[in-house]
C-alpha cells in the first residue's frame, strides 16, 4: 500500500514515515508543496492516499489539495495541521480534503483514520479483508486462513493487502511494484516473483493465480 | 470624606450660613442704629412737648419732695418705654415728675450737668438720658438701657430666625442640586461597573459632563494601550501554542514509533530521535521565554555594556560548540564602543545571530565578528559560510515563527524575531545579506552608541 507522505518538517516526518512503515505502508515523504503536487500528478506511483500537512514551504496543502481536486484526482487525502479553528478545518475539508487530524495526534489515530479511509474507498464496511478463507487484519497486521493463523512478511502482507483490495482484479507486476516499493526501495528485478512464491508456500499453491502475460490475482474460491 | 457631592454640600452650605450670618450681623448694627435714633427721636419729642407745658407753682413746693403730677400734663407713651422725665425751674425745684419716676429712690433723676444725649447710672442700673434746657427750665428724659435691649434682641430675633429656620432647608436642597448635576458622574461610573470584567471596550464620551471629559479621555487612552498590551500577550500566547505543536506533534510520533520498534539497534536509534526531539521543545521554551522577556523589557534600557568585551565572552561561549564541528569563531575587529543595554540583553542578541551562523556553517567552516562604529553608531558584522538565503526570504526569517523553505535545522523560527525585539528596544536594527564573495550570510546590527571609549579616557584622566 503506497503513501505519499507531504510534510516539511524533518522531525515529524522521519517518525511519520517510520511508524507508516512499521504499518506496511510504503511511503514517498516529500516536504515542499510543488514536490507533493508533482508526486500526486504522477499516474505511475498509484498512491493508495496521501497525509498531507497544511502549512508547506513554497506552496500550501489547502492550494495543493484544491489543485488536485481541480484536476479531478478522488485520491484519499488526509490533512494533519496546527490549525485547529472550526473554519480552518471546515475549509480544509471543503478544499477536499477526506479527513482532518489536528496537531499533536497520536499515530494510532493516524493509523485507524487512514484504515478508515482506505475502507471507505474500497467500500468495505469492515476493517478486515476478505476473500474466500482468508482473511487480512491491517489493525493487528495478521493473516488467517480458514482457522490457521499464518506468519507473513511485512513485504508479503503489503503484496496480499494489494491483491485484497480489489479481489478478482488482476494487478501486474509493476502494478506490484509500486504499491511495494518506494522512492528509496531498490527493486530486484525478480522481487515481486519472490514474495508471490513465497506466499503460494504458505497459503498453498491455489491461493494466487497467475494470469499469463498479465499478473497476479486471488483464485476464486472453488 | 473624598465624596465629592458630601464635601460640595458641606463647603457651599458652609459658605451660604457665613454669609448669612455676616449678613444678619449687619442688619442687626443696623436696626440697633436706628431703634437708638428712633428712642432718641421720642426722647427729643417728649422734651418738646414737656417744653410748652405750663406747670402749677404748687407743685413746686418745697415741703413736697414728691410732685403732683399735674393733671394738665400727659405724655403718651408705651407703658414698657417707661420714660423717667423731670422738669426743672432754673433754681432747681423740681416742676414736674413722671410716675415711674417714682420708683427711683429719692423718686427724682439726678440733677446732670451737661446738656444732650449721655448715659448715666443711677441705682446700679444704665440709663440713656437727654437733658434740655428749654428757657428756665431744665428737662430731663431717661429711659432704662434694660428697656434698649430688649427691643435691640426682639430686632435681633426678628432678622436671625428666618435665617437659622432656612439653613436646613438649604442645606438640603444644595445637598439636592449637586446630587442631580452630579448624576453624570453616577451613571459614568455605573457604566463602568456594569461593564464585563475583562472589557476593554472605549468607554463614550457623550453624556460626560466637560470637566470629567479629561479624566474619561485619559481613561480610554489608557484602556487603549491596555488593550493593545493584552493583544499582543493574547497573539505571543497563541502563538506559543501553536509554535509548541509542531515540536509536540514530533514528540508524539517519536514515542509512538519507539513503542513500535522491536529490533533493539533502530529501538536505539528511535531512541535518539526522541531525545533530539525533547531537545528541541526545551530549546523553544527557552526561545519563547527569552521572547517574552524581550517582549516585556529584557532589562534595563539605559545601561551601558562595554560591546567588545562582551563580544568576546559571547563567541567564547558559542566557541565550545563551534569546536566540536571543527567551526573556528573568532573576533575580527573591535568597536571600543559602550553600547546601551546590558550584557544579558547583547548575549540574547548576538547570541542567537551566532547560534545561526555555527549552525548553517558546514563542518571545519569560519564564522567571523566584525565591531566597529561608523555614523556614530555601533556597527557589528557576524557573517558565516553557510549557503545564505534566497533573496525573498531575506525579510521574511524574522517573522515569529517562520522557517525559511528546506530549513532541516532543528530551529523553530523564533531566534531572528528575538533578535530584533531586542534590538527595536534599544533603538537599534538588524539587516541580513548574502556574502558577495562566497555563499553564507553577514548579518548587520546597528546599535545606538552609549559613548566611545577614548572619550571616556580623557574623562577619567580629567577627573
Amino acid at each position: 500500500m503506497r503513501l505519499l507522505l507531504v510534510e516539511d518538517d524533518h522531525m515529524i516526518g522521519e517518525s511519520l514515515a517510520k511508524g507508516l512503515r512499521d504499518d506496511g505502508y510504503v511511503v514517498d515523504w516529500v516536504r515542499e508543496g510543488p514536490a507533493a503536487l508533482a508526486a500526486l500528478r504522477d499516474q505511475q506511483a498509484a498512491y493508495a492516499i496521501a497525509v498531507l500537512d497544511w502549512n508547506l514551504p513554497r506552496q500550501d496543502g489547502l492550494s495543493v489539495l484544491r489543485t488536485l481536486r481541480a484536476e479531478g484526482n478522488t485520491l484519499p487525502v488526509l490533512m494533519i495541521t496546527a490549525r485547529d479553528e472550526l473554519t480552518d478545518r471546515i475549509s480544509g475539508l471543503d478544499s477536499g480534503a477526506d479527513d482532518y487530524l489536528i496537531k499533536p495526534f497520536e499515530l494510532g489515530e493516524l493509523k485507524a483514520r487512514l484504515r478508515s479511509l482506505l475502507r471507505r474507498r474500497d467500500g468495505r464496511t469492515t476493517t478486515l479483508m476478505v476473500h474466500a478463507d482468508l482473511v487480512l487484519d491491517p489493525v493487528t497486521h495478521s493473516v488467517r486462513q480458514g482457522e490457521a493463523l499464518i506468519a507473513v512478511t511485512p513485504r508479503e502482507f503489503t503484496l496480499l493487502r494489494a491483491l485484497l483490495e480489489r479481489p478478482g482484479a488482476v494487478l501486474s507486476r509493476s502494478q506490484l511494484e509500486e504499491r511495494l516499493y518506494g522512492w528509496e526501495d531498490s527493486v530486484h528485478s525478480n522481487a515481486v516473483e519472490f514474495t508471490i512464491h513465497s506466499l503460494r508456500r504458505k497459503l498453498g499453491a491455489a491461493a494466487i493465480e497467475n494470469v499469463r502475460g498479465v499478473g497476479w490475482r486471488l483464485s476464486e474460491p472453488s | 470624606m473624598s465624596s465629592l457631592r458630601k464635601r460640595l454640600t458641606l463647603w457651599l452650605w458652609a459658605a451660604v450660613a457665613l454669609i448669612a450670618a455676616i449678613s444678619v450681623l449687619i442688619g442687626y448694627w443696623q436696626a440697633r442704629e436706628e431703634t437708638q435714633d428712633q428712642l432718641d427721636y421720642e426722647m427729643q419729642q417728649v422734651v418738646h412737648i414737656l417744653a410748652g407745658q405750663s406747670f402749677s407753682p404748687a407743685a413746686a413746693a418745697p415741703a413736697s419732695a414728691v410732685p403732683n403730677i399735674s393733671p394738665t400734663v400727659h405724655i403718651s407713651h408705651d407703658e414698657e418705654d417707661d420714660l423717667i422725665v423731670s422738669v426743672r425751674d432754673a433754681r432747681g425745684n423740681l416742676l414736674y415728675a413722671s410716675r415711674a419716676n417714682r420708683q427711683l429712690s429719692g423718686s427724682v433723676l439726678p440733677s446732670l450737668d451737661s446738656l444732650g444725649f449721655q448715659m448715666a447710672t443711677i441705682d446700679g442700673e444704665s440709663y440713656r438720658v437727654f437733658v434740655a434746657q428749654s428757657g428756665e427750665r431744665r428737662i430731663e428724659i431717661a429711659q432704662s438701657m434694660d428697656v434698649i435691649r430688649e427691643a435691640e434682641e426682639g430686632i435681633a430675633l426678628a432678622t436671625l430666625l428666618p435665617v437659622l429656620l432656612l439653613l436646613p432647608v438649604l442645606g438640603l436642597v444644595i445637598g439636592l442640586v449637586i446630587r442631580r448635576q452630579l448624576r453624570p458622574l453616577n451613571a459614568a461610573a455605573s457604566l463602568i461597573a456594569s461593564r464585563p470584567p475583562l472589557s476593554l471596550e472605549l468607554l463614550p464620551l457623550e453624556d460626560i459632563p466637560r470637566e470629567v471629559q479629561p479624566l474619561v479621555a485619559e481613561i480610554n487612552r489608557l484602556l487603549g494601550r491596555l488593550k493593545t498590551a493584552v493583544q499582543r500577550e493574547q497573539r505571543f500566547v497563541t502563538d506559543a501554542a501553536h509554535a509548541l505543536r509542531t515540536p509536540l506533534t514530533a514528540l508524539q510520533l517519536q514515542a509512538d514509533v519507539l513503542d513500535g520498534s522491536r529490533d533493539p539497534d533502530e529501538k536505539a536509534a528511535r531512541l535518539a530521535q526522541l531525545r533530539a526531539g525533547i531537545r528541541r521543545v526545551s530549546r523553544l521554551s527557552e526561545q519563547l521565554l527569552s521572547l517574552a522577556r524581550s517582549e516585556s523589557a529584557a532589562g534595563p534600557l539605559t545601561v551601558s555594556t562595554e560591546l567588545d568585551s562582551a563580544l568576546e565572552e559571547i563567541v567564547a561561549v558559542h566557541a565550545a560548540a563551534a569546536a566540536a564541528r571543527q567551526i573556528t569563531v573568532r573576533v575580527e575587529s573591535r568597536s571600543r564602543a559602550r553600547v546601551y543595554g546590558n550584557a544579558r540583553r547583547l548575549a540574547l542578541i548576538f547570541g542567537n545571530l551566532l547560534d545561526n551562523a555555527v549552525r548553517y556553517t558546514p563542518d571545519a567552516g569560519k564564522v567571523g565578528v566584525r565591531a566597529g562604529v561608523e555614523a556614530n553608531a555601533a556597527k557589528v558584522e557576524v557573517w558565516d559560510e553557510g549557503c545564505g538565503l534566497p533573496p525573498e526570504e531575506l525579510e521574511r526569517v524574522f517573522e515569529r515563527f517562520y522557517r525559511a523553505p528546506g530549513d532541516d535545522s532543528s530551529g523553530n523560527g523564533l531566534g531572528l524575531a528575538t533578535v530584533e525585539a531586542l534590538l527595536r528596544q534599544l533603538g537599534g536594527r538588524i539587516v541580513l545579506a548574502n556574502r558577495v564573495d562566497r555563499s553564507g550570510l553577514i548579518a548587520t546590527v546597528i546599535l545606538p552608541l552609549a559613548s566611545q571609549l577614548e572619550a571616556e579616557e580623557k574623562e577619567m584622566a580629567v577627573s
